[in-house]
């Protein structure tokens, strides 16, 4: 292989890695915040009880972090050579959350429920999905 | 962390718990109610600062409902292998290789189609012991068909089995499922997340 080349394949690698590397802290980080501001809308009383039913606790625990969840098992080992859409599903991701965290953070999502907040978080879950699909399209091997 | 340790620990705490409530001090005291809960003598504890009293200490999952729960984290499992290795092929050396590169070594097997195999026989199990849980009086038939019809629509996608993964595992667990839940909301929104009914199984 010419050096130039090489040289070139290799600033093709390191920008890939930085993306898959940004794109995984930001489902993190925004996991976390997403997290903190449903939690900090409960009662943490109900801890007390975890050991009757640790197996719920822990199921509506990761209600706020499932969408991330999901959408890190569609992105985690992938990356694509497209310069925008990285950075358009950021600013997707980034977007939902803040609607989200404004929607925990309101009253309405406190007195609707368990069940609302989870109907809401599988739309969130799917509109990652898709938009992750969306995003890595190049790098899914269907053929 | 020493595997062998966690699973020693694990067992423990189990066996203990299936027993006959011997070790039922008033442990679950965390979240800042440290010294408020004790036993009642009715198998239940009675907290003063929650105002409540609930029965805890012993486990409220029967083993249908351990093996059902089970069951839903193998078929987790198998969803989580298919999203991350779906695209590759598994060679009889045990190797993984892409599309392009997967018959050039000898024999060898989409991972998807095994994990698709994996996960019918998942399901098939899982409405197994649902049924069997159903049968024992341990869910409700609510709880039966939305397990049901939630675990149909895992069969169909692996991200549709992720994505519903966490409302199949409260609906499993929580004491009468999304029903049970919704009897407690609006009994006392604040209080739903206190399970009271953990050793009644159904309500």
């Amino acid at each position: 292989m010419e050096p130039l080349k090489s040289v070139k394949y290799g600033a093709v690698y390191d920008r890939l890695m930085r993306q898959n590397a940004l794109i995984r802290w930001a489902h993190i980080v925004l996991g976390i915040l997403a997290a903190v501001c449903y939690e900090s809308q409960n009662s943490p009383s109900h801890y007390a009880f975890w050991r009757s039913t640790g197996w719920a606790m822990i199921a509506i625990l990761a209600v706020p972090i499932w969408p991330y969840a999901v959408s890190c098992v569609a992105v985690w080992r992938r990356t694509t050579t497209d310069w925008m859409r990285p950075w358009i599903f950021c600013f997707g991701l980034l977007t939902i959350t803040i609607l989200i965290c404004l929607w925990y953070l309101n009253d309405a999502s406190r007195r609707s429920g368990l069940i609302a907040n989870l109907t809401i978080t599988m739309f969130q879950s799917a509109a990652y999905y898709y938009l992750a699909q969306w995003t890595f399209e190049d790098s899914f091997d269907n053929s | 962390m020493d595997i062998r340790r966690f699973v020693r620990q694990l067992l423990a705490y189990y066996s203990a718990q299936s027993g006959d409530c011997g070790p039922c001090a008033p442990g679950p005291s965390a979240g800042g109610t440290s010294g408020t809960a004790w036993n009642d003598g009715n198998g239940g504890f009675s907290d003063v600062t929650l105002g409540v009293t609930v029965t805890a200490g012993a486990s409220s999952m029967s083993e249908s409902d351990v093996a059902s729960t089970t069951v839903v984290l193998a078929g987790a499992g198998t969803a989580g292998i298919e999203a991350q290795f779906g695209e590759h092929f598994i060679g009889t050396n045990g190797r993984l290789y892409t599309r392009a590169w997967a018959n050039g070594f000898g024999r060898s097997y989409s991972i998807s189609a095994l994990t698709k195999l994996a996960g019918g026989y998942t399901f098939l199990a899982g409405t197994f012991f649902d049924l069997q849980s159903l049968q024992d009086g341990d869910i409700t038939n609510g709880q039966f068909y939305t397990n049901l019809a939630l675990g149909a629509l895992s069969l169909t996608s692996s991200s549709f089995a992720i994505g519903s993964l966490n409302a199949l595992m409260i609906n499993n667990v929580y004491p009468g499922g999304f029903q049970g839940y919704y009897e407690d909301f609006f009994l006392d929104p604040n209080n739903a997340l206190i399970i009271t009914g953990g050793y009644d199984g159904l309500r």
